[in-house]
């Protein structure tokens, strides 16, 4: 029964939402009801949804708290990295819900630049990410080393079209080919690598999208009509 | 063992150490030098410029801020030179993030370009800054009809009945182009599906070069035009030049980081064309023998 009560609402809730992205946006007052109700459902079903996205937040911190809380007690494996991850945690928790180091005093505007969530944000996240992210090129640049080679034609072929892309991205290879000819400047190193990712890319990536797009479907068609039994954590055995 | 032999050997057991040593020397050097190279807007950077310069006076733009701090060298420059069009151009800009980080981002924007190179600009006036709301794709859909089911006031906390930025603005359909500094999701692909294939409001976007080609797909029917990487801020910033020489810095932030990008683009394919070399060598030493 319990299960029956979830799959209708589910199966309820998605036909109306379905319905209302074909339904025409009303002008006023004037338009049939179902019209207006089914715009009125769209507009509240998006803000239920972001309501249930910030209960989301509160698992997630909860979450972290209880998986963290455990390592650090059982003294298990790195135990030290969440111990520091909750520290993290409950220092910013704390100074962006009590709104401290905010001007004027010691509570105030949590948002201002010179705010201590400002300065922890500048001072500790910020450099972090960037580290990270910066570290990449590195990767890039050995993997770049290891896996671009001709060992065959597929290989080439992906070889070519990366290097005339990374060479069309940077003003020296532009200036490697910018003698050619009107006539020839398709092959200049800057529009073949537009072209490269306009016309290939484009045809490969709407492959990609409209495969995933068909399987979307499928797989809404399937809880619609509660032949996947997977959601709610209750699975067919 | 000849020494084609050895020298393709030597190639194939290169310690990735030297790979990132001469990265790290050859970048370090680019930016302590201050090396960069002028660029030239392509056709999938301009048609955003032109859109911007095609509006009528005094109408704002949305520009939605959706990366973090890991992300912000490759697209702060972007949202820099959009807002700086913006504000030279007469457009009120409207900032507000999908991304939870995306307050600071706006704060930095506001800081950089807003405060310090438009002192006479006001807050309210000629630009707004909404913030963040969780969402996704759902904030998008609510503010289509009415910024107002979502937005009570800006992050200063000004009613937004009160801010003459959007005295015309009632939902996302008002802007005259709304644009998505992307570095996933939720992010462009979301404003394109929930905001511009619905509304028909014009929509365009930034990305990263690791993010860009997926976008490709939607460019130019559902996308104006598409910002990609550090090279498509660079293209932005060399209209901005041509279109209001003196106006705006001659070397803007994008195009001092391509002197450096250019570099390590070359160092790397470098090292893509030594290791091809090696490989060579070295079936041609197996040949032989």
């Amino acid at each position: 029964m319990r299960e029956r009560v979830g799959q209708s609402i589910l199966s309820a809730v998605a036909l109306l939402l379905i319905a209302s992205a074909f339904a025409t946006r009303p002008d006023g007052d004037s338009d049939p009801a179902a019209i207006r109700f089914l715009a009125f459902f769209d507009q509240q079903a998006s803000v239920w949804f972001s309501v249930l996205a910030v209960f989301a937040f509160i698992l997630g911190g909860a979450n972290l708290m209880r998986t963290h809380w455990r390592k650090v007690r059982d003294r298990a494996r790195d135990w030290r990295y969440s111990l520091v991850t909750l520290a993290s945690f409950v220092i910013v928790l704390v100074v962006g819900l009590a709104k401290l180091g905010g001007p004027p005093g010691l509570q105030g505007n949590v948002a201002a630049s010179d705010g201590w969530l400002t300065a922890i944000f500048e001072t500790v996240l910020s450099p972090l990410h960037a580290t990270l992210y910066a570290l990449l090129a590195f990767y890039i640049a050995s993997a770049s080393f290891r896996t671009f080679r001709a060992r065959n034609l597929e290989a080439t072929v992906l070889l070519v079209s990366a290097l005339i892309v990374i060479m069309g991205r940077i003003p020296f290879g532009a200036s490697l080919t910018s003698w050619l000819p009107e006539p020839f400047a398709f092959l200049r190193m800057e529009d073949l690598s537009l072209w490269i990712l306009k016309v290939p890319n484009t045809a490969g990536q709407r492959a990609i999208m409209i495969g995933i797009a068909l399987g979307v479907v499928a797989m809404a068609m399937r809880l619609i009509l509660g032949v996947e039994k997977g959601q709610g954590g209750r699975s067919r055995r | 063992m000849t020494f084609i032999q050895e020298f393709a050997a030597a190639l194939e057991a290169l310690d990735r150490r030297w790979i990132y040593l001469v990265l790290a020397a050859s970048v370090v050097l680019a930016l302590l030098s201050g090396i960069y190279y002028p660029d030239k807007p392509s056709d999938v950077v301009m048609p955003i410029y032109d859109h911007v310069e095609s509006l009528p006076d005094g109408t704002p733009i949305l520009l939605s801020l959706d990366y973090s701090p890991s992300s912000a060298p490759e697209l702060e420059p972007m949202a820099e030179a959009l807002t700086r069009h913006a504000l030279l151009s007469g457009h009120p800009v409207c900032f507000l993030s999908l991304w939870p980080t995306g307050n600071n981002m706006i704060s930095r924007v506001e800081q950089s370009i807003c405060l310090a190179e438009f002192p006479d600009a006001v807050p309210g006036h000629d630009w707004v800054s909404l913030g963040y709301q969780a969402g996704g794709e759902m904030l998008i859909n609510s503010l289509r009809d009415s910024l107002a089911t979502r937005y009570e006031t800006d992050m200063a906390g000004r009613s937004l009945r009160d801010l003459p930025a959007l005295r015309d603005v009632i939902g996302l359909a008002d802007f005259g182009l709304v644009v998505s500094i992307s570095a996933g999701l939720p992010g462009l692909k979301e404003w394109i599906l929930y905001a511009g294939d619905v509304i028909d409001v014009p929509v365009a976007g930034g990305s990263t070069g690791v993010g860009a080609p997926q976008f490709f797909p939607y460019y130019p029917l559902q996308l104006i035009g598409l910002m990609g990487a550090l090279k498509g801020a660079a293209e932005y910033e060399a209209a901005l030049l041509a279109g209001y020489p003196g106006s705006v810095p001659y070397v803007q932030r994008a195009t001092r980081g391509m002197g450096a990008q250019a570099v390590a683009h070359t160092v790397i394919v470098v090292f893509i064309v030594l290791g091809n070399v090696g490989l060579l060598l070295s079936r041609l030493g197996r040949r032989r023998s």
